[in-house]
């Protein structure tokens, strides 16, 4: 069944190898949450958050940030890999 | 022995978030209600473990529909009471077929417990709205985005498909609305939430017998 599970980790792996990395995907992501209307929340486990507490999040690097920056990674790995496509294939 | 004419939904209302799986729920219901299916609605307040455990024991229902906040182990019901937990009441979802719409809870939950057939989400399950729907969550045309394909699978489910099509049915209807969101008709907000979209469709997983059906 695709797609295959993928590891959650990516920031904990790049953290630890190269900090000035990680704080790019922390920019790029905050960069990507600007973009978003405030009028628009967003829903995840038992809270909802507005646009500029979800910068905040990623700013501070606490689990709900982390989580974004991790998802938002993986999303545009599987967008370059071209997997959101091969995805699309197999439904087809 | 499992009632194939049983089916038991859980949806606690007690904060904004859920009240929008609630009300979004009201169309599987009504799917459920169609097809004339003994439904036993565990919405509000009524969303808690001693009623989850009491109507299964009595009514064995073949397909659990779970609404709430979850972990890689557990469901919640109202005010956040653990409903299920691995290793602790997971064995009220053996042979039955469950859908749970929460957070983390196919990681562990959906993959060792003996449920006939799990589909849920290995990471956080999310969606957007627009703030000025919260009292109005069927009017909010973004969240729609998020909640319909979600909805398809326990509809799917309710016709008798098994749980591969359903899976299937959903994630394809996330794929065509990520599609005409990131696409020049999409509108500004959409084009700029659909990647989590993409998140809901790689988190989502179907665990046991992909062939089952009620």
């Amino acid at each position: 069944m695709k797609p295959q599970p993928k590891s959650k980790k990516i920031l904990s792996k790049t953290s630890v190898k190269n900090k000035d990395f990680e704080e790019q995907l922390r920019e790029l992501v905050v960069a990507r949450l600007s973009a978003i209307p405030n009028n628009l929340q967003m829903a995840v486990g038992s809270s909802q958050y507005t646009i500029e507490e979800l910068i905040e999040s990623v700013q501070k690097g606490d689990e709900i940030g982390n989580q974004l920056v991790e998802l938002q990674v993986q999303y545009l790995k599987d967008l370059a890999s071209g997997e959101i496509y091969k995805e699309l294939d197999d439904k087809q | 022995m499992i009632n194939n004419n049983t089916v038991l939904i859980t949806r606690p209302n007690d904060d904004p978030v859920l009240n929008f799986l609630y009300f979004w729920t009201e169309e599987v219901v009504k799917e459920a209600r169609k097809r004339r299916y003994n439904i036993l609605d565990l919405r509000g307040n009524k969303s808690n473990r001693k009623n989850l455990e009491s109507y299964i024991n009595k009514s064995s229902p073949s397909l659990i529909l779970f609404n709430g906040h979850g972990t890689s182990s557990s469901i919640c019901g109202y005010n956040n009471e653990t409903i299920i937990e691995l290793f602790v009441n997971d064995s009220f979802l053996t042979d039955r077929i469950v859908y749970a719409r929460s957070c983390d809870s196919a990681a562990k939950l959906g993959a060792k417990c003996k449920a006939k057939a799990f589909i849920g989400y290995i990471w956080n399950f999310v969606f957007y709205f627009d703030r000025s729907n919260v009292l109005h969550p069927m009017n909010d045309k973004l969240a729609e985005r998020f909640l319909k394909p979600s909805n398809l699978i326990g509809t799917t489910l309710l016709k008798g498909k098994t749980a591969n099509e359903a899976n299937n049915r959903s994630k394809s209807l996330m794929l065509k609305n990520y599609f005409e969101m990131v696409s020049s008709k999409g509108l500004y907000e959409e084009q700029k939430v659909a990647s989590f979209l993409w998140g809901n469709i790689a988190g989502q997983r179907l665990y046991g017998n992909s062939e089952a059906h009620i």
